[in-house]
Formats: structure tokens, C-alpha cells, sequence
């Protein structure tokens, strides 16, 4: 169960930390490197662009005076005094002076090809379509007339773009510049077979290209290209199709990212050039062209992630560091709160979690404190409990002892009373045929009078023990006022009667027929009261009389005896005290009635009060709830 | 009360209890005066024998006995369908204040205490058996 909550805590605490430190960290690359790498990126792209358009147009400017100065040497070799000479040299009879004319220009032309290295070929054919001059002898008298320069160049200076010859099977770009008489009349007309080498060396000319950047040019004618590709080299009869090349053939001039004739993403410039009816194009790979923002890319996703790991570590460390003291402390006051009360938090720092961990071992010692004192209260009061049960267990035994002792000695009491009583009466009325003379039966009476003395002594020592030692049982039972009167009238009557003492009872009838409560009781006192007046009484009256008082019953014995002196009243009630000791002797008795009569009405929570004139009597009055109802147990 | 008539139990089976010999003789001494026939046991067991044997008007018990005591006997004397009718006196030296009430609970018809006196023992005794119903037509009063 611990464990669990370990791992719980643990995971918690320091997953969210670390999840947070994590998410705070890898926001803002995650949202600007994009940006940033596209921005970059956009930047290269339009600078490769700008790199390149600048390379077309120098490689066109390069084209175009690459043409200018080829035709330039036509010119000039059009121009020569000696070409003129030559011509004007010519008989009037053609036939005879034609050898002798080619020989003548066949000669110059070879001198001027020498010259230069522009041309591969120079040569010269007339309005007929006959080539009749030629530096290149095989070329002779070959017709022309079917090419399609052939009627161009009849009448003016012209370039005829590469195309591909099919007798030669190559591919050929040709000048032409018309040569006219004094008249100005065209005679012929001068050509010139470009040497393609040049203007490939020209496209594939590569610095400042980099690795992957090639500028060629492609023809209109079939989209051949005319010079050699940087990574194909020259390949005949095929067509080379891409973006950047449709557009440049269809004469417009551009730039864009598209896939070129490899099938390979590149950012290209193109141009068309009517001159050559060629388009050219200047290209670069993507690959290259971006390698900068792709390294930067590298560079920006290294950095990223070095900055993601380590704020992974950071954050781990991190959540560690503020977890672990709060984890510590959250498992101490678990562990406390089961119960390990010498549980302390560690304070490691003293920041705010160590003043927690602080005021939890303050919390936690003040805990302890009480808990110990607690203990020991608690231990302390065990004991005094145990003490408390023995000593009542103790009590509770003394007073079963008590009990039993009381029990014991009134039966064992009793017991032979019963017999001395008995057989004494029994002799006493002469049954089962006793006989006796007169002084037997003095004896025997004396012996009677003094058993019951002694049994009365007995019987009221017995209550008052009983009393005393709280073993008394009240009964709660219907008592009928006027018949319980009745029944102390008859019992006591007889005593009176032997005194010659009048004796009256009288019942409140504003009393309730039926009372509850216990009459042995209450006629233990009544007997008691009415019984010692009638001890202390020589003449006159004596009265009971049960009357209502509010709430409670009265019982009132009067006398006209011989009165109780104020200052033996105190003590009236105590056990074995009668007014004098010679009292004792006169009147008889054991002195424990009247302490009967007033620990009786105190268990049955009533009062007695004494009204006393020497000489005149006394009244007793005790005063007794009126229960009406049977008390429930 | 005074004059109790001597032939006032003639014919009346008794039985009486108790393990006191003494006890036990003076109160046979007395009902026999007044002409009835007294049983004797001195312990509830034995007297539940005669009991069963006799079937008495009335039995006087001791409480205090070895064997079975009144108490025993008053429960044995209840539980008995033949001899719950039978009514059963107490007559004990236990005679403190709360005892009789006691004894009433337990099922006895009523009590009587130690000493007897031969002088009020026949009057009480008589008090109490004209409170029973199938008793008094017996009575020779």
C-alpha cells in the first residue's frame, strides 16, 4: 500500500513538471524554425534566381556576339580586295576561266579558314544552288539549292540556326553573306559552316555554377539540344522536354522551379533566341541551390534538439529537484498520518517548500507532544481506571460480604429464637398437655418478655444494618391508605389498651384510594412513631392521623408524653441515644426506632420533623411523596 | 381473633418444612392443637414427596434449607400443574424489610416470620387463610 502511494506521488508531480518544462521547450523551435527556414529559404531561392537570370544573360550577351563576330568575319572576308580582284580576274568565258577561278578562291578561302577557327568550312555557291568554291574539296558541287538557307541568303545576310542535316548527319549552323559585283548585283553567295564546338564551349563554360548548374540550348527544331549537356554529354536525334524548355521554345523568357529533362527538381531561367531559334537555358538543381537552408535545416533540427534533450534533462533534473521535497514531505505526512508520529520531514533548501517542511515538523513535534502525553494521560488513566475497578470490585465484594454477613446473622439469629419463643409460648398455654405450677410460669413469662426483648433488639439492629449498608429494596406496590391505617390500629390497639391510653386514627379522605410505594416500610415507621409514644406516654391520648399536604402525605403522631428537651432533639434520631441513660431503664427499648424511622423516610426521599414540649408531648410529622402511579422500573 | 376455635383444622392434612428440627416441632405442636394432621420434611425435595403423597390444604415452608430450599420448592410446587393450586405459606427467619415481597414474587401465597409466637402465629395464620378462596368454606369459624 505504501509503494502504491510512493509510485503515485512520484508519477504525478513529476510527470506534470517534466511535461511542462518539456512543452515550454519545444514550442518555440517547433513554431519559429519553420518560419525562419522558410523565410531563408524563399531568400535563397530568389538569390539562385537573381544568380541565374544574371548567368543567362551573360551567356546570351556571349551568344549573341558570338554571332555578331562570325558574321563580322564573313563580312570581312566579303569585303577583302583580293576576293574582288580574284572575281574580276575572271575571263569573259566562264568554261575556260572556272578552274583557274576556284583555284584562285579556293586558296583564299583555305588562307581566311586558317585565320580563324570559328568556321569549320568555307564556302561559296552561286544563284543556281551549286556549291562551287569550297575548303572542304568533298563539298563540291554539292547542291544547296534544297537547304533552307539556300533562299535567304540570296538576298541578304543571313544566319541560319542549327539544324540537323541529314546527308551529313551532324548538326549545322551556317552564315551566309551574300557577294554582289560592281553593278551590285548578286553574284554568289559566301557561307560559313560554324564550328557548334564553340558555342558549346561557350553553354559549358561552368564557373560559377557550382556543382549541379549547367546553361545549354535547346532547338526549336525537334528540341535537340545543341550543346552538350553537363551530365549526358551530346546525344543525337532526342528530344529533350522539360517546363523550363517548353516555355523558352514557345519565346517566352523566365524563371521557375521545375523538374528538367532528368526528372530532377531544379530552378531554371530561360530564354528564348531568335537568332538561333534556340532556347536557352540556365539551371541549377533545387538540391544545390537550397543546400544552404538544408544544411541550415540540419543545423536548425541539431539545435533543436540538443535544446529539446536538454531541456528533457533540465526538466528532469529540474522536477526532481522540486519534486523530491515535496514528494518526501507528502510521504512523511502519510506515514504520519498512519500513525508514525516520529516521522520528520528533511529540509534540503530554504525555499518556500523548506519553510512547509519546517512548519510540518513544527506541526509534526507539537503532534508527537500531544500524542505522547496522550498516551501517557491515557496510560495514566488506565491505571486509575484499574485501580478504580479493583477498588469497586473490592467494595463491590465488602458490600456482598456485608449482605450476606446481615442475611447470615438475622437468620442464624432467628433461628434459635424461634425455638425459645416457640416452646416458652407453647408451655405457656398449657398445649401438648404441658403442666406447670405457679412459679414455672412466672419464670417461664420473664423468660418470654425478655426473648421478645431481645428479638426486638435483633430485628432492629438487622433493619438499620440493612439500611446502612444500602441493601434495602423498596417495593412499589398498590397500598390502600385507609386499610394500611386500619391495620396499625389493630396491631397497636392492644399495646395502648395495656397502658390505658387512648389511641386514635384518622384518613385525609382527600387522600388517593390507592397510593404506590413500599408499606412494610411505611409501617415500620408509623409502628416505630405510634410504638415509642406510647413508651413515653403515662396518660392522655395518643393520635395518628395520615393527611394530604399538597403533594405529599403527612403521617403525624401526636402524643401528650412526657416531651423531648431542645437540646437533646439534635440527637434524638441517632442510633442508641435516648434522652437520659436512666430513660433507658424506665422506659425499655433499644434506642434504634426513631434512627429506623428517619433513615427509612430518607430512602423514600421523605422528611421527618419533630415538634416537642417537655411536659405537654410531642408530634412527629413525616412527610412522603405521593406516588399515584406505579414507578416503572 | 382471640378465641381461635380448637377443633379449627380438624381434618386438614398439612405439611409442613423445615431442616430445624426445633422449628419443625413447634410449629407440628401447635397446628396439631387445633386438630389437624401435620407432615413433616426437612428439605423442598422430600416435601415435594409428601406433597405429591398427601395433596395438603396448604403447605408451611422454610426458606432456608439444604438439598432444596423454599425457593426451589415454590418453583418446582408453580411448575407442577397438579400441585400449583396448592397454596404454600413462607415462614422464614429471613424477616427484613423487601423479604416478603420477595417471597410474593417467587409464587408463595404469602409469609410469616421467624420467631413464631404462639400467642399471634394461629391469628395470622388464620388472616391469611381467609384470603383463599378454596380454604375458607373448610374453615371452622
Amino acid at each position: 500500500m505504501e509503494n502504491d502511494n510512493k509510485t503515485q506521488f512520484r508519477g504525478r508531480i513529476r510527470f506534470t513538471l517534466l511535461l511542462t518544462f518539456i512543452i515550454l521547450a519545444i514550442i518555440p523551435p517547433t513554431l519559429l524554425v519553420p518560419f525562419i527556414l522558410g523565410q531563408t529559404a524563399q531568400q535563397a531561392d530568389e538569390q539562385v534566381k537573381n544568380q541565374f537570370e544574371s548567368v543567362a544573360e551573360l551567356k546570351t550577351a556571349q551568344i549573341e556576339s558570338y554571332l555578331d563576330n562570325l558574321s563580322q568575319i564573313l563580312e570581312i572576308v566579303v569585303s577583302e580586295e583580293e576576293l574582288y580582284e580574284a572575281i574580276e580576274s575572271l575571263p569573259e568565258d566562264k568554261a575556260t576561266h572556272t578552274a583557274e577561278l576556284s583555284e584562285l578562291l579556293t586558296a583564299y578561302l583555305s588562307e581566311k579558314l586558317a585565320a580563324q577557327t570559328a568556321f569549320r568550312e568555307l564556302f561559296i555557291y552561286g544563284e543556281e544552288g551549286i556549291i562551287h568554291v569550297s575548303t572542304n574539296s568533298t563539298q563540291l558541287n554539292k547542291r544547296v539549292s534544297n537547304l533552307p538557307y539556300f533562299e535567304p541568303s540570296l538576298s541578304e545576310r543571313y544566319i541560319q540556326p542549327p539544324y540537323y542535316e541529314i546527308s551529313t548527319r551532324d548538326l549545322n549552323m551556317i552564315f551566309t553573306v551574300p557577294i554582289t559585283n560592281e553593278e551590285g548585283e548578286i553574284v554568289g553567295v559566301l557561307a560559313g559552316r560554324a564550328d557548334l564546338a564553340v558555342l558549346s564551349q561557350i553553354m559549358t563554360t561552368i564557373n560559377g555554377l557550382g556543382e549541379t548548374g549547367e546553361t545549354y540550348l535547346i532547338s526549336l527544331q525537334n528540341s535537340y539540344l545543341l550543346t552538350e549537356s553537363r551530365f549526358e554529354g551530346y546525344e543525337l536525334n532526342r528530344s529533350y522536354r522539360s517546363e523550363g524548355i517548353t516555355q523558352a521554345l514557345a519565346g517566352k523568357n523566365g524563371v521557375g522551379n521545375y523538374l528538367d529533362y532528368r526528372g530532377t527538381p531544379v530552378i531554371g531561367v530561360y530564354r528564348w533566341i531568335p537568332e538561333l531559334q534556340s532556347g536557352l537555358l540556365a539551371e541549377i538543381t533545387e538540391e544545390e541551390a537550397l543546400a544552404s537552408i538544408r544544411n541550415l535545416t540540419t543545423v536548425n533540427i541539431v539545435i533543436g534538439a540538443v535544446i529539446v534533450v536538454g531541456a528533457v534533462i533540465i526538466g528532469v533534473l529540474f522536477a526532481r529537484w522540486l519534486s523530491r521535497p515535496i514528494i518526501d514531505l507528502a510521504h512523511s505526512a502519510v506515514a504520519f498520518a498512519k500513525g508514525d508520529y516520529s516521522q520528520r520531514a528533511e529540509i534540503r533548501r530554504k525555499n518556500e517548500i523548506g519553510q512547509l517542511g519546517q512548519a510540518f515538523n513544527h506541526m509534526a513535534d507539537a503532534v508527537e507532544q500531544r500524542q505522547n502525553e496522550l498516551v501517557n494521560l491515557n496510560q495514566s488513566l488506565k491505571i486509575a481506571r484499574d485501580e478504580a475497578l479493583a477498588s469497586q470490585r473490592i467494595a463491590n465484594e465488602n458490600s456482598r460480604l456485608k449482605s450476606e454477613f446481615l442475611s447470615t446473622m438475622s437468620h442464624e439469629l432467628r433461628t434459635p429464637m424461634n425455638a425459645i419463643e416457640g416452646f416458652t409460648g407453647i408451655m405457656l398455654k398449657k398445649m401438648a398437655g404441658v403442666e406447670y405450677n405457679e412459679k414455672t410460669e412466672r419464670y417461664l413469662t420473664k423468660v418470654q418478655s425478655n426473648s421478645k426483648r431481645l428479638l426486638g433488639l435483633i430485628n432492629d439492629f438487622l433493619d438499620l444494618s440493612r439500611i446502612e449498608s444500602g441493601r434495602l429494596e423498596l417495593a412499589n406496590l398498590p397500598i390502600s391508605p385507609t386499610e394500611m391505617v386500619q391495620k396499625w390500629r389493630d396491631n397497636l390497639i392492644v399495646l395502648a389498651d395495656t397502658k390505658g391510653l387512648e389511641f386514635n386514627v384518622k384518613v385525609d379522605p382527600t387522600l388517593p384510594e390507592t397510593v404506590y410505594g413500599d408499606e412494610e416500610s411505611i409501617s415500620k415507621i408509623a409502628i416505630n412513631l405510634v410504638g415509642n409514644a406510647i413508651k413515653f406516654t403515662e396518660k392522655g391520648t395518643v393520635s395518628l392521623s395520615l393527611e394530604r399536604q399538597n403533594d405529599k402525605m403527612a403521617l403525624i403522631v401526636q402524643d401528650t408524653g412526657i416531651g423531648i428537651p431542645p437540646h437533646a432533639r439534635e440527637f434524638v434520631f441517632d442510633e442508641f441515644r435516648q434522652v437520659d441513660q436512666s430513660s433507658k431503664r424506665v422506659h425499655g427499648g433499644t434506642g434504634l426506632g426513631l434512627a429506623i424511622v428517619q433513615k427509612l423516610a430518607r430512602e423514600m426521599d421523605g422528611t421527618i420533623t419533630l415538634q416537642s414540649e417537655v411536659g405537654v408531648g410531642s408530634t412527629f410529622t413525616v412527610l412522603l411523596p405521593i406516588q399515584i402511579q406505579k414507578e416503572l422500573a | 381473633m382471640q378465641n381461635i376455635p380448637q377443633d379449627l383444622l380438624t381434618g386438614w392434612d398439612i405439611v409442613v418444612l423445615d431442616d430445624e428440627d426445633d422449628s419443625l416441632e413447634v410449629a407440628e405442636v401447635i397446628l396439631l392443637e387445633y386438630g389437624a394432621n401435620v407432615y413433616t420434611a426437612q428439605n423442598g425435595k422430600a416435601g415435594l414427596e409428601v406433597v405429591n403423597r398427601v395433596r395438603p390444604r396448604f403447605v408451611i415452608s422454610d426458606l432456608s434449607m439444604p438439598v432444596m430450599d423454599g425457593w426451589g420448592f415454590i418453583h418446582a410446587m408453580k411448575e407442577d400443574d397438579a400441585l400449583t393450586e396448592i397454596p404454600v405459606i413462607a415462614l422464614t427467619a429471613h424477616a427484613m424489610i423487601g423479604d416478603r415481597e420477595r417471597a410474593i414474587r417467587a409464587g408463595f401465597h404469602n409469609y410469616l416470620t421467624k420467631p413464631l409466637t404462639v400467642d399471634t402465629f394461629m391469628a395470622d395464620l388464620v388472616k391469611l387463610l381467609i384470603d383463599i378462596p378454596e380454604l375458607v368454606e373448610y374453615l371452622n369459624i
